[in-house]
């Protein structure tokens, strides 16, 4: 075994961490090697002094640390409250911001889909040319009817609507 | 005759022990119910163990009531979750340990003339342990690494077995063996160094 992990095995078996068959094997070379002895005798020591280094407290502190402790929680509930108020009235504000923009955006878009206001429809009416280009006589009975055409202006100039109708009423 | 006594003797501790933890069972149910003066008396029965172990890993008794302030903190907003049938103390050690961890990393960043002045502060103003602020143990311990310091202190000084001290420290039992027998060696040399620097 190496001089380090010896003086770590010599040190757990003065702390009481070797397992009984480990402790007994290591003991035997302890009985053979006086300089392991006096490391371990030296650790033992050391381990008693350590163990017999208590400090010395105020018994009476419980109150002063409870009284903090009390004192911090209550800080933070009540900051806690304030926090979730403010978050609700932040997510209300931007609620009735959404809302509103909303409604606006609505109202703003009906006038632009509705359609514009008629404000002038003219009817005009011509016979086929084709029809009367033949020089052929028509009777009454078959005198084309006239195509129907109707014009629609509206208050948007841009806007114009023509309707045809055909000699057949289509 | 002598092992009867000792079997009465034992079943004396254990009757004790039963008993103080039914209290302490007792306790946390009224301060489940909002009962502060049975917090105050979970307080009072464990302070002196939570301090004792801040004060050895942290070396500074106003970072000490610090951690000890925040272990409690955390205990009262646990309380809901904490199984009344078992031992508070392990539960205890493990937070301990935990806040002196994140308490040591904030020191850290610290410089060092604030560290001074809030220990100057603490030990005229704290009525733990003034006269033994330059401890040999003190020296020792913070000379060893972190997670040896701990082992240590839960293993030797504590008194944990290395299963608890394990626990406490979310570790297996044989790493925790082996850091305290590092750290015991470690403190050996250097008081064997301070005692030649003295003689010299």
């Amino acid at each position: 075994m190496k001089c380090e992990r010896r003086d770590v095995a010599i040190a757990k078996l003065v702390g009481g961490d070797l397992s009984r068959w480990r402790a007994a094997t290591l003991q035997r070379h302890l009985d053979t090697c006086p300089r392991c002895d006096t490391l371990r005798s030296d650790l033992a020591k050391r381990q008693i002094a350590v163990r017999n280094a208590e400090r010395s407290f105020e018994a009476n502190r419980g109150d002063v640390i409870a009284d903090a402790v009390f004192a911090r929680v209550d800080a933070r509930r009540s900051s806690k409250t304030g926090q979730r108020f403010r978050r609700r009235a932040v997510a209300g504000v931007l609620t009735a911001i959404v809302l509103l923009a909303a409604v606006v955006l609505q109202f703003s878009t009906v006038g632009e889909d509705a359609p514009p206001q008629v404000s002038k429809v003219s009817v005009t009416e011509s016979i086929p040319s084709a029809v009367l280009d033949d020089d052929k006589p028509l009777s009454l009975a078959e005198s084309p009817r006239p195509d129907v055409i109707i014009r629609i202006e509206t208050q948007n100039p841009d806007i114009v609507i023509y309707w045809h109708g055909d000699s057949a009423g289509g | 005759m002598a092992a009867a006594r000792r079997a009465n003797w034992t079943a004396n501790v254990s009757e004790d022990a039963a008993k103080a933890e039914s209290a302490e069972a007792e306790w946390i149910r009224l301060a489940r119910a909002g009962d502060r003066a049975a917090f105050a008396q979970l307080v009072r029965q464990h302070e002196s163990t939570v301090l004792r172990v801040a004060w050895r890993l942290l070396s500074d008794a106003h970072d000490a009531q610090d951690a000890a302030q925040d272990v409690f903190v955390r205990l009262y907003d646990h309380l809901d979750r904490f199984d009344v049938r078992r031992p508070l103390t392990p539960w205890l050690y493990r937070i301990t340990v935990n806040v002196c961890r994140t308490h040591a990393r904030k020191r850290s960043r610290r410089s060092e003339a604030e560290r001074e002045a809030a220990r100057d502060s603490a030990q005229h103003q704290s009525n733990i342990g003034a006269a033994e602020a330059s401890d040999w143990l003190e020296r020792g311990l913070a000379r060893l690494s972190p997670r040896e310091r701990v082992a240590l202190v839960l293993r030797d000084l504590e008194g944990l077995s290395a299963k608890e001290a394990a626990k406490a420290m979310r570790c297996a039992p044989v790493t925790v063996r082996t850091l305290a027998a590092r750290a015991r060696l470690k403190l050996k040399r250097l008081y064997e160094a301070e005692e030649r620097g003295l003689e010299e």
